[in-house]
Formats: C-alpha cells, structure tokens, sequence
C-alpha cells in the first residue's frame, strides 16, 4: 500500500523555507520531497504520484504559474497550494481560476496550510479513484469483441433482445449469448448496473 | 558798369529777354486761349526742338503720354478758371529722356481783369521724384512686412503719449480695431488682465521714464472684448532725443497663448510625473521590503510550528526540533541583515554636495507642485527673506524633503473640507549661522504627543501612506547637518521646518 500514500511536493527557490516545510511536512507523518526550482520537479520523474503541491509563485526559471499550466497540459491533476511573498490578487485570481486548491500569503499560519494540504491530499484521492475506477472500466469495455459493443451499444440503448436481434440481422439466441457474455466482461450485476456503466465510458470517451 | 550794360545790351527790352534766355529756368509764356507762343533759350535747349515745333499745341508731343491727357486737363481748366496752374509731368529732354517737372504757370490780367498772358515756369524735379519713389517703395516693403507678420509692431511717441503707428496683427490679437488705439493710448492697459496690470504698467512707466529698466520679454495677459485670454510677450526699444531722454518707443507683441498652454500642460505632465515617481518608489520600496522580510520571516514561523509539533506528543523528536531551533536562529539573523541592509540604503548615497539657494530650490518645488495646489484648491503663501546666504548641498535630496513637506502638508489638508485651506512657505535667517525653512498647513493636525512619532518610519496617521516620507527627509537634513522637526500650530494644523547650516 507504499503506492498509495500521498506524497508532498515542496517547490520553492529559499532553502530555509524548503527545509522548515519538509521538517513541518514530516511532523504531521506525511512523505515530502522538496524541489528548489520547478525544471527539477518536471524532469524527477515523480509528478504523477499521488499527492499534493507546494508552490511558490516566484520562482526563478518557470514561475509557478507556468508549473500549473505546464501540468494541465500534461493533464496531470496534482491539486496545488500557491504561496506568495505579497497578496498580489490578479495573481490569485489567476491561480484559482486555473484551479488551484488554495493562495496562501507568507508568511502563512501552519494551521492554513495544514488543512489546505489535507484538503489537497483528499481532493487528489477522489480524483485518483475516479481515474482507477474509469481505468478499470475502460479495460473491461476493452475485452470486449467488436460484436459484443454493438450489441452493448443496442442494449443499452433500450432495445429488446428480438429489437437487436432484427437490427443486427442474427438470431435472439446469438444476441442472448453476447449479452451474457458482456455482463460477464463488464462484472455488471444488472442492466441497470450496464447502462450506467456504458454511461460513464461514453463521458471519458467524449472527454478524450 | 553803363559802358557794359550798353554794349551788351541795346534796349531795355533786350536787356531782359538776355537775362529770360540765359536764366537757368524754363521760362515759357501762352496766349489767353492756352496756346503757348514762347520758350526761352534754355527751354529750347533743354526740349532740342525749333519754337515751331513746339508752339501752340505742339509741345504736348515732348509730355509723356502717361502725362498728355493729365497735364492738358488741368491746363484747360485753369484756362477757364483763371486758377494759377501747377502740376507735374514728365518731359522728353533732347536726348530722349524723360525728366519729371514741376510746371507753374500765372495769369496777367488787364485793368478789366480780363487775361491777357499767362507767364509760367518749370522746374526739374526727377531727383526728388526718384527719391520720394524710392521711399515710397520702402516703405511699402517695410508696411508690407509690418501688416503681414503675426506679431504686433507698435510705435509711440512720448510726452504727449501718442500711438503712431500699430501693425494690423492688434485687431487679430486683442480682438479690437486699431483706431481704437490710436483714439486712446491707455487702452493697451486696460486690455490687460487687473492681476497682470500693475505689475506691467510698472515696469512700462519707468522704462519710457528713462529709469534704468529694461522692457524686454515682458509676459502678461490680456482680455478680448469677448472674453478671450491671450498671452503676450511684449519687449521694446527706447530713441532718446538731444537731451538724452526717450522720445520713441517702439516694440514687439507676440503672442503666445499656445506657447504658454503647451508650457502648462507640460507642467501638468511634470508634476504628475513627480508624484507617480513618488508613489512608485514608496511602493516599489514597499513591496521589495515586504518580500523580502516574509521571506524568513515565512521560514521562522514554519520551522518554530515543526519543532513545536516534534517536541509534543508521546515521544518528543530532538534532533528535529532541534535542527528547526537551528534554523530559527539562521532566519533570525537573516531578516535582521535585510534590514541592515534597507537601512543602508536609506542613508548610502552619499549626497552630492553643491552651491545652492535655498529660495531657489524652493521655488523648483512650487513650479512642480503649482497644478497640483490649484486642483486642490490650496491657497499657497510664500515668505522668502532675500539676501540669504548661500548653502552647500545636494540640490536633488533636499527638493525632495521640501517637496514631500509640501505634499504632506496638501493631504492634511484635503483631510479639513470646507475650511480656508491654505500653506505657507518660508525662508529665514535662523539664529546667524543657519537658514531655516517651514511649511504651515491648517489641516488636520497630530497630536503633540505623537509629533515626534512622525518621523519614525512606517508610522503614519494617513489612510494611504507608508510612513517612510518623514523619516527619509530627517535623514536625509540630518545628512547636511540639519535639524527637521514639527510643532503644532496654536490654532490648525502643523508645522514642519527643517534647519540647514550656512556653506
């Protein structure tokens, strides 16, 4: 279970605040790591971990800014705390709209940036369950024959057995036989259970 | 003597017609009809022609034909007049050329008044003619010159004060007729603005009074009849008479008005650049103090909240906890450097001393603020003692002190609506070996116990400031030797006053 614990990325260019935080991090019982720039956090190899990240919006190279957007294109979803020297709002606004879990002020009170981390770290693990769930889905769909789809699709769909039958030119026993074996593949209890299924893989499909 | 006149001259009558023949003037005579019937010798000489040639009408062929229709004319008319004759033409000389002449001729009457001969002379004019073209011509160009420039030429005689002459450009710029001018040499005065008038007149006065005053480059303001302003710039020269006292005075007006609102708007520009720089470098200073403080500051609350948290629990960790102390004590002594270093910086730069008049200096900062105080509607009075002695300093710090007095002491105002809002700057001797300076406001004021507070940095008592105004300029008159300082005012506001020592 080593995977699945979450992991804090610290990236700020001051080496005392760097440490302060790794040592505050660690306190609490979490993993840390910490980065002075964001190049060596792109190139560490680590940013699809499970976690969260500490961001400085000054930073010498790619500014945090940069890192976040730079991530989204990634499509990494690595919920991110900014921190900045002085409130600068268009900055924040900027920050948040782009998705960012929370803009904090140096210097910050642990507390904030306790409960922001902790909300990250939550935040993070929906979003990696719904991935592995929609990742678990989408390998079942893809044991599926190109003839089992079809007939997925005309089931799902509402039609009967006979309906898909006529449709797709075969037998109600050959389409009685396919459905079994969807059900099977798919581990789908009911028909309902199917149609919801179908559902979501029609949402990740418009998606990508 | 006899024995001469009688051999030359036989008869009376020859005697005279030797002295009409050999006269230098062109002596002529013509029947009452107007035919002329004699010539004398030298007219003859003169025309290169035979009397019949040139008797009764025939002379009109040696006038100009310019002059024929002119001359014959008036001839004609002083025939049937009676009038004596006088009029100029031009007359074709031997040679061929034409010669002006002024030609006189005068009736003999009979007992009965009826005429019976007209005498008459004529006389070379084309020098005078030539002479008077030549000014006519002259003057023509410098007329043409005058009328056209769009300046205003102006002449005056003086005692009696009387315009003789103002070019037309005095109708385009004061909006009135010249003759009016003419009618009333005391209306170029009362065209001025009355806050321009005296100050104008004066100088004007004793300069045509042979004071030893110069007008020259004169500026003032005038009112159109519709209401216009207009700026000139007036200057004028003097021509003395025998005794050495102004006759003429005679001059130029430009105007200016353009100049002048591009000179203003410039000025507008200046003192809003002046305080946007004001602005940005507080600003600037404050963001760059404000990162530069969180900083550590940011790294000494996170460690303390980690070692905190090490040291609590079952199983205290020590080495952690004490690694963060570590650390606490580093950023400690890092946000003290920074500080350092800010308080270095107020006081580096080392000033660059020089001569200077402390008048003068405070009058770059009046220029500057000018537009400002009237947005504000702030009422500037100024009390500059003259003859102050010179000082050493450096001119670009000490601008600022005064300016940032000023401006502080226009936001305390703005802060007392509806109250008579007005600043007073001076200058003064201060006990025999210093000069001192003050700004009055009758604004709000501060409290006498917090007076001193004032020149602390980051203190302020306004809701948009960063407290550091005060605190730099004392630094900075201290840097020159000086003192700065502020007491209230018995009745409103404060009184700001730095001192500086004599060069």
């Amino acid at each position: 279970m080593n995977q699945a614990d979450p992991t804090i990325f610290v990236i700020d260019d001051d080496v005392s605040i760097r440490q302060g935080l790794e040592s505050l991090i660690k306190s609490v019982g979490w993993k840390v790591r910490t980065f002075k720039n964001a190049q060596d956090f792109l190139h560490s190899g680590e940013i699809d971990a499970p976690g969260c990240l500490i961001l400085d919006v000054r930073l010498p190279g790619l500014s945090g800014l940069d890192l976040q957007r730079s991530l989204a294109e990634r499509k990494n979803h690595l919920p991110i705390i900014f921190l900045t020297g002085h409130g600068d709002i268009p900055m924040s606004v900027r920050a948040m709209k782009a998705g960012a879990v929370e803009f904090l002020t140096k210097p910050f009170r642990e507390q904030d940036l306790l409960d922001a981390v902790r909300l990250a770290i939550d935040r993070d693990h929906a979003v990696q369950q719904r991935q592995s769930a929609m990742a678990e889905l989408s390998e079942r769909y893809d044991t599926l024959t190109p003839r089992e789809r079809e007939v997925m699709g005309l089931v799902v769909s509402g039609l009967l057995n006979k309906q898909a039958a006529a449709s797709l030119g075969v037998s109600e026993v050959t389409i009685k036989v396919h459905r079994g074996q969807i059900m099977q593949k798919m581990h789908a209890q009911s028909l309902a259970d199917l149609v919801k299924m179908a559902d979501r893989l029609q949402h990740l499909d418009s998606r990508l | 003597m006899p024995q001469t006149w009688g051999s030359a001259a036989e008869s009376k009558s020859d005697m005279i017609r030797l002295i009409i023949d050999s006269t230098p003037a062109l002596i002529h005579t013509a029947t009452p009809a107007g035919e002329i019937d004699f010539f004398n010798q030298t007219w003859l000489g003169y025309l290169g022609r035979p009397l019949e040639d040139l008797q009764g009408w025939k002379w009109t062929a040696s006038i100009h034909p310019s002059d024929v229709e002119g001359i014959v004319e008036r001839w004609c008319a002083s025939l049937a007049s009676g009038e004596p004759f006088i009029y100029e033409a031009r007359v074709r000389r031997a040679d061929g050329q034409y010669r002006w002449m002024l030609h006189h001729k005068i009736a003999l009457h009979d007992e009965h008044g009826q005429i019976v001969k007209w005498y008459g002379s004529s006389i070379d004019i084309e020098d005078r003619k030539r002479a008077e073209e030549e000014l006519r011509k002259s003057e023509e160009r410098w007329r043409w010159m005058a009328d056209a420039i769009p300046e205003v030429i102006w002449f005056t005689a003086l005692e009696p004060e009387k315009v003789l002459y103002v070019s037309p450009s005095f109708e385009r710029i004061w909006g009135l007729p010249v003759e009016d001018l003419y009618q009333n040499p005391r209306l170029w005065a009362e065209t001025i603005l009355p806050e321009d008038r005296d100050r104008v007149r004066n100088v004007y006065e004793r300069w045509v009074a042979g004071e030893d005053v110069t007008y020259s480059g004169i500026e003032y303001r005038i009112m159109q009849p519709n209401g216009g302003i207009r700026w000139i710039h007036d200057r004028g020269v003097l021509r003395l008479d025998d005794q050495g006292k102004p006759s003429l005075a005679s001059g130029i007006s430009t105007d200016i008005t353009e100049r002048k609102r591009a000179e203003e708007t410039l000025h507008e520009m200046q003192t809003e650049l002046a305080h946007v720089t004001r602005v940005a470098t507080t600003g600037e200073i404050a963001a760059s103090i404000a990162h530069e403080i969180s900083q550590p500051l940011t790294a000494v609350m996170t460690n303390a909240s980690a070692s905190l948290r090490w040291l609590s629990g079952d199983q205290p960790n020590l080495t952690e906890s004490r690694e963060g102390l570590v650390r606490i004590v580093r950023d400690v002594g890092r946000a003290s450097d920074v500080i350092g270093r800010i308080r270095e910086l107020l006081k580096k730069s080392p000033p660059q001393m020089g001569r200077l008049s402390i008048n003068e200096l405070i009058q770059d900062v009046l220029a500057v603020t000018r537009t400002e105080l009237v947005k504000r509607s702030v009422v500037l009075r100024t009390d500059l003692a003259e003859d102050l002695p010179v000082l050493l300093g450096d001119r670009v710090q000490l601008q600022q002190v005064i300016l940032n007095l000023l401006l502080n002491g226009v936001e305390a105002l703005c802060e007392v609506p509806n109250e008579a809002q007005d600043i007073l700057v001076a200058s003064k001797l201060h006990e025999s070996h210093e000069v001192l300076v003050l700004v009055r406001d009758s604004g709000v004021g501060i409290p006498p116990d917090r007076l001193e507070k004032i020149f602390m940095p980051f203190f302020t008592t306004k809701t948009q400031g960063l407290g550091m105004g005060l605190s730099i300029s004392r630094s900075i008159i201290e840097a020159h030797g000086g003192r700065l300082w502020a007491t209230a005012n018995p009745d409103r506001g404060i009184t700001a006053q730095f001192t500086l020592p004599m060069a």
